[in-house]
């Protein structure tokens, strides 16, 4: 008892230890804790939270970065550095989101493809090929213009074109699984298809479903920016990091601060899932080094 | 002594672009209860494919007839998939050849051994757990408590061998397979595996060893069938078939054992390969390698006969009393 929980509590140590070691990795880390503890300080943290959404100041409209307005104020006279706090809760909200309904779509999908195989997996597959023959920014905004433009739409958006890189990746895994000796072990001791799938198929998945949830937050982020950017995503007076750069690139000659701190903000939490993406994967990856 | 298992004439055939290889090629054999069987033959010879007939675990590509299969007197052929599934790993479990593939390497020992009793049996996670605990106990695992809780890769290959024997005892099966057990295991630890197995036979109902080690077979099992290229050509009680071998073949794998006691015997080979299986040849399939082979065995399947009272052997040679 005591020599089982000691050893499961230096397993997790570790993991936490290889991504300490793990320069870039640990900074990316930092940095993604940095903006959650943003996101979910947000209003504490702003000084004029009403800014990201109904607030507006029409006398100091345009000023450069002071103290009293750190990243200056837009063309409304709102502060830029409470927009961009408060806009760290919608981008990461949409991160989480969009990815979760990703995973719930295509890992179910990928393992019944994988599993199963035949006509399924002819079917699934040719689906997942019809959405991969677009480019994903075009599909997700023609989703999300027939969904009517906004941040829900959005994020749906983004969720229907991102499934079928997760429905492949778990299909390809459950492949080779189930070809795996303790899968036909469980087999012959009776067990259903349903418990293989959950019990031996997904479990054994989990490792590159992670390393590429943790990758994809990042491209997630920026599409659901993008997205915002072109006028399909978050609806203006939303604070959305995209939707700032875009409104503020006509000021960019006078103005640049409007669309440099959101950018900035932007390509801190993307390098930062990234890193840690990469991070996660040389850790978990038994190549690299025998688990 | 009460029939527990009857197979008569099963034919697996796998269709290939190739042509169509005849993996088991017309088998028949038995096994009454508390009775051991050993199968022994060489690397292709059809041993595996036997077995997962009899579970119906074969690939979709495989084609499987038989006049019978039947495990207590119930006919496994027209089991559906449910009835199969509710029967492997209660009626009949089987144990592996290299135990730490055959493992999920992510969940304790505990969760996996009482996942397999709940699934065939009504009980709470508790008493799978306890179920769990005195099968470890059984097999004479030091410290069962520790185990339950530890991960496959916590465990060396003989612990987990000790585990899946257990595992494969915990719906108290009426028959267990064991496919080559020792194999991945080192001597020390084969030893002690087989002592295990000679033991627990008592606690099933049959067993059947598949192995291409003859020691091992004359150790543990009753009787013996071998097999060549798909077909049983020689079946019978272990210290008879062991001691005065009929079949040219089983006579061939004798002289192929290395004796202690005699420093000048010369170990012997059988001349040849076993034969290419999408093209068999034509008569007995023994016969290109075979010593007493005739213008007869090269054209005529050899029929199976008895030779002695509990001995069959299908030679022709053996038929005409040529040996």
């Amino acid at each position: 008892m005591q020599k089982t929980n000691t050893a499961s509590k230096r397993r997790k140590n570790t993991f936490f230890l290889q991504l300490r070691r793990n320069k870039p990795a640990f900074f990316g880390f930092l940095v993604i804790c940095f903006f959650f503890l943003v996101a979910i300080f947000a209003p504490l943290i702003a000084p004029y939270p009403q800014d990201a959404t109904t607030g507006s100041n029409i006398d100091a409209r345009l000023l450069p970065p002071s103290s009293e307005h750190l990243f200056g104020t837009d063309d409304l006279g709102r502060d830029v550095f409470s927009r961009v706090v408060m806009g760290s809760r919608l981008s990461l909200f949409v991160g989480v989101v969009a990815i979760c309904i990703t995973m719930l779509i295509g890992i179910p999908m990928g393992a019944l493809a994988g599993y199963y195989g035949g006509k399924w997996d002819e079917i699934l597959m040719r689906v997942t090929d019809i959405f991969l023959a677009f480019p994903y920014l075009i599909l997700a905004m023609a989703i999300a213009v027939i969904l009517k433009p906004g941040l829900y739409s959005a994020m749906v958006a983004i969720s229907l074109t991102w499934w079928p890189y997760y429905t492949r990746l778990v299909r390809g895994q459950a492949l080779a699984l189930r070809k795996q000796p303790f899968v036909l072990a469980a087999k012959m001791m009776g067990a259903k298809n349903r418990t293989i799938i959950f019990r031996h198929v997904l479990p054994n998945c989990i490792g590159p479903i992670i390393v590429n949830a943790s990758l994809d937050m990042g491209y997630i982020i920026l599409a659901c920016a993008s997205l915002g950017f072109i006028g399909v995503g978050a609806q203006p007076p939303q604070a959305e990091w995209g939707l700032m750069i875009s409104t503020g690139r006509s000021f960019f000659m006078n103005a640049p601060w409007l669309t440099i701190f959101p950018g900035l903000a932007i390509f801190l939490t993307v390098l930062g899932f990234n890193l840690l993406g990469d991070g996660v994967r040389d850790i978990l990856d038994p190549q690299a080094k025998p688990r | 002594m009460e029939q527990l298992l009857n197979v008569r004439h099963l034919k697996t055939y796998f269709k290939l672009t190739e042509g169509t290889v005849r993996a088991v090629d017309d088998i028949s054999f038995s096994l009454r209860r508390g009775e051991a069987l050993g199968v022994a033959g060489e690397t292709g010879s059809g041993k595996s494919v036997t077995v997962k007939s009899l579970m119906r675990t074969l690939p979709s590509y495989a084609q499987l007839s038989a006049e019978e299969i039947s495990l207590e007197g119930m006919d496994m052929l027209s089991l559906s998939n449910s009835q199969l599934q509710s029967i492997l790993g209660k009626k009949i479990s089987m144990v592996f050849q290299n135990p730490t593939s055959f493992i999920n390497p992510l969940f304790t020992i505990g969760k996996q051994m009482s996942d397999v009793i709940r699934c065939h049996e009504k009980a709470t996670k508790a008493e799978a757990l306890a179920r769990a605990r005195e099968m470890l106990v059984l097999v004479g695992m030091p410290d069962p408590d520790a185990v339950l809780k530890q991960y496959p890769f916590q465990m060396s290959g003989g612990m987990i061998q000790r585990v899946m024997i257990a595992l494969s005892l915990s719906c108290n099966p009426s028959l267990l397979i064991a496919d080559e057990p020792t194999t991945a295991l080192d001597v020390t630890i084969q030893a002690q595996i087989l002592k295990l197995l000679g033991e627990v036979k008592a606690r099933t109902g049959g067993l059947i060893l598949i192995t291409h080690n003859l020691a091992i077979i004359s150790e543990i099992c009753d009787r013996i069938a071998v097999m060549y290229a798909g077909k049983i050509v020689e079946t019978g009680a272990v210290s008879r078939v062991m001691r005065a071998p009929r079949h040219p073949y089983t006579k061939g794998l004798m002289a192929a054992i290395p004796r202690l006691t005699d420093a000048s015997h010369k170990l012997t080979s059988i001349p040849g390969n076993i034969p290419n299986m999408i093209s068999p040849p034509e008569g007995c399939r023994f016969s290109p390698r075979c010593a007493y082979a005739t213008e007869e065995c090269r054209r005529v399947q050899p029929e199976t006969i008895e030779c002695e009272d509990n001995h069959q052997v299908a030679c022709h040679a053996v038929a005409e009393g040529r040996i």
